[in-house]
């Protein structure tokens, strides 16, 4: 009985754009979608620093960090990424969203990212994912 | 609206330029050289981020984009390079980059210079269009102002000393790649060339010379038809526009004239073979709207740039429609069709309403500032997407019967060369430590006071280079004259 109705947990996401890479149509589309899916979504935009969305991933107490790279700099802004928020003491999982092959998946996996989507991918496999994130997360009732 | 030319393709075909650049200028040369041995006639440059940004590859701000997706350009010398044996009095030089176009612009004088090619024998185009960077795609790099201050000296340089050069194209296909709309695409265009007319209206340039040296670039989808009236629509608005608002009489300032950009957002992961179907109908679209040149993406633009048989493909796409639809022997071959006129006037029309509200808000610049435009393409992104989750809107491979999860593509891609970033920085203390220091000072006062005042910036820009200023370090004087544009809240 419990099971059918369980509403999912209202997260709190944090989503970000390292690098110099400008395309942000998927990472906007994925905001406004998770938003519509009952989430709060913070998107800090273009040309964020590493140190500076830990920080907003502390300071906002996500339950999750996405970070959206469509330029191939995808493995050197995970390592970035992953470094600064657990040094800043922020124990959210990273997904990643881009152009990223198949291939590079166990390899940013070993970096320390939760999940990837690469391009493709259609929206509910993300937001699937959203709502099987482990509970203990903040946000309050759905 | 048919065409800008009574003969169009009977008497010449469009331009096929192909994108591309990528790591050292020596391997994008040899890419160019392929290229132009198959049968292309200029080339079109790809430069990697930290350029397109005018942030030399040392800047910390550069760091991994370094010779990713396009060609890192640092100095003259790397300028040059890239022209290695490519003599620019025979081949068309395109550059496709909007926030330090002014500085690569007076990088090609000094190159024509080198080569001995005389300035009115300068052909190609020069993307130089900052405000729809604040739309679409976050390339800025100045505020607003700075910008055009830069795009109209630039301008006007390129008019006055090389006639037959097109000095600004405005990138319409951006906004349309971003999830932007056909008309939003044509209204946002549009709205933008006002923006730069207005501007150099106030330099008392002679409009019938400026609109004449303005171009376009429109996105050809693979919806054939609707594609064809979007170009049709646009060539009509652009003459109304020009003659109404500028009093353009010459014919030449009328015809819009614009490059179609085949495969981008809409080459999908999945089957990535039927890229070649949608890049064959895109082509055909846009030789069906009339276009003056093409650039065709490669099939595995989901997951890198070309390949080198990839961007061959791309080009032999092109002459494919060229050679083999049997199209290019009639002008305007879909006009007179009751459903292509009935569009083509939708279009228009819808454009010219959506024109006609930016203006009402003050213009371009001050809606993109409010997040005006952004906020539209937003919209026009989600609806889109949430028609392909929802199946209203079928993509073969993606939400059709037999769609798979996208996998690796099984082809050989283009590989990164890691290396790169540490020798092009190698290079570039080798060519600063080159440098006449007295020389340096002197460029660098004279190019902040050209910047302080209103003469024209090229000159001083030019002579900063034979200084060997970098691309970075001219931009950072232009940045501590103007600023550096930060964007404000969120506009989802």
């Amino acid at each position: 009985m419990t099971g059918v109705l369980r509403r999912p947990l209202r997260r709190r996401i944090l989503l970000t754009k390292i690098g110099l890479d400008g395309h942000d149509r998927g990472v906007k589309v994925i905001a406004r979608f998770l938003r519509d899916c009952g989430h709060e979504v913070i998107y800090m935009g273009r040309r964020q620093a590493a140190a500076a969305t830990a920080l907003t991933a502390v300071q906002e107490d996500v339950d999750l960090v996405g970070l959206s790279v469509l330029s191939g700099t995808h493995m050197s802004a995970a390592k970035e990424l992953v470094e600064a928020l657990r040094e800043a003491g922020c124990e959210a999982p990273v997904i990643i969203g881009g152009t990223v092959l198949r291939k590079e998946i166990p390899l940013l996996k070993a970096l320390g990212i939760a999940e990837v989507f690469p391009v493709g991918t259609p929206l509910g496999a993300i937001r699937d994912y959203v709502d099987g994130l482990a509970s203990g997360g903040k946000g309050g009732s759905a | 609206m048919r065409g800008i030319d009574r003969e169009m393709y009977r008497k010449r075909l469009w331009r096929m330029r192909q994108y591309a650049g990528f790591g050292s200028s020596e391997e994008t040369n040899r890419r160019w050289k392929l290229l132009l041995a198959q049968g292309q006639d200029g080339v079109s440059c790809a430069f990697d981020l930290p350029s397109q940004l005018g942030l030399d590859s040392d800047d910390p701000r550069a760091g991994a984009d370094v010779g990713r997706l396009g060609v890192g350009i640092d100095t003259l010398e790397d300028f040059c390079e890239l022209f290695e044996g490519i003599s620019l009095e025979s081949t068309a030089a395109t550059f496709n980059i909007n926030a330090p176009s002014a500085v690569i612009l007076a990088m090609l004088f000094e190159l024509a210079e080198r080569q001995g090619c005389p300035f009115d024998k300068l052909t190609g185009t020069l993307s130089n269009d900052p405000l729809i960077e604040f739309a679409a795609r976050g390339l800025w790099r100045l505020p607003p102002d700075g910008a055009m201050r830069l795009m109209a000296d630039a301008f006007e340089y390129a008019t006055r000393h090389a006639p037959r050069y097109y000095p600004l194209n405005l990138r319409g296909t951006l906004v349309y790649e971003a999830g932007g709309t056909d008309v939003q695409e044509i209204a946002y265009a549009l709205a933008c060339a006002l923006a730069y007319l207005d501007r150099l209206a106030e330099r008392r340039l002679d409009m019938n010379v400026v609109t004449a040296r303005f171009s376009f670039m429109f996105f050809a989808d693979s919806n054939v038809l609707e594609t064809a009236c979007k170009l049709r629509a646009a060539r009509m608005l652009w003459a109304q526009l020009v003659a109404e608002r500028y009093g353009v009489t010459d014919p030449s300032g009328q015809k819009l004239k614009f490059t179609a950009p085949v495969g981008n957002f809409n080459l999908r992961a999945q089957y990535p073979e039927l890229n070649l179907v949608r890049n064959a109908l895109g082509a055909l679209a846009a030789a069906l709207g009339g276009c003056q040149a093409m650039l065709v993406a490669g099939m595995d633009e989901a997951f890198e740039i070309p390949s080198e048989r990839n961007a061959l493909l791309g080009l032999y796409t092109q002459q494919v429609i060229a050679h083999e639809a049997r199209i290019t022997h009639v002008v305007d071959p879909l006009g007179g069709s009751y459903y292509v006129e009935a569009t083509t006037e939708r279009l228009r029309s819808e454009a010219l309403d959506l024109l006609a509200d930016i203006e009402q808000r003050g213009g371009a610049v001050a809606c993109l500032e409010h997040g005006v435009l952004q906020r539209g393409i937003a919209d026009s992104a989600y609806r889109t997407q949430m028609e392909e989750e929802s199946g209203v809107r079928l993509v073969v491979g993606v939400n059709t019967p037999g769609s798979e999860a996208p996998v690796d593509p099984n082809m050989e891609l283009h590989e990164h060369d890691d290396s790169g970033p540490a020798r092009r920085s190698a290079r570039l203390n080798e060519y600063k430590r080159g440098r006449d220091s007295a020389a340096l000072r002197a460029a660098q006062r004279e190019l902040a006071d050209a910047l302080a005042s209103d003469v024209n910036v090229l000159p001083a820009m030019r002579r900063a280079l034979r200084a060997r200023m970098t691309l970075g370090e001219i931009m950072t004087l232009c940045v501590d004259r103007y600023g550096e544009y930060q964007e404000i809240g969120e506009t989802l």
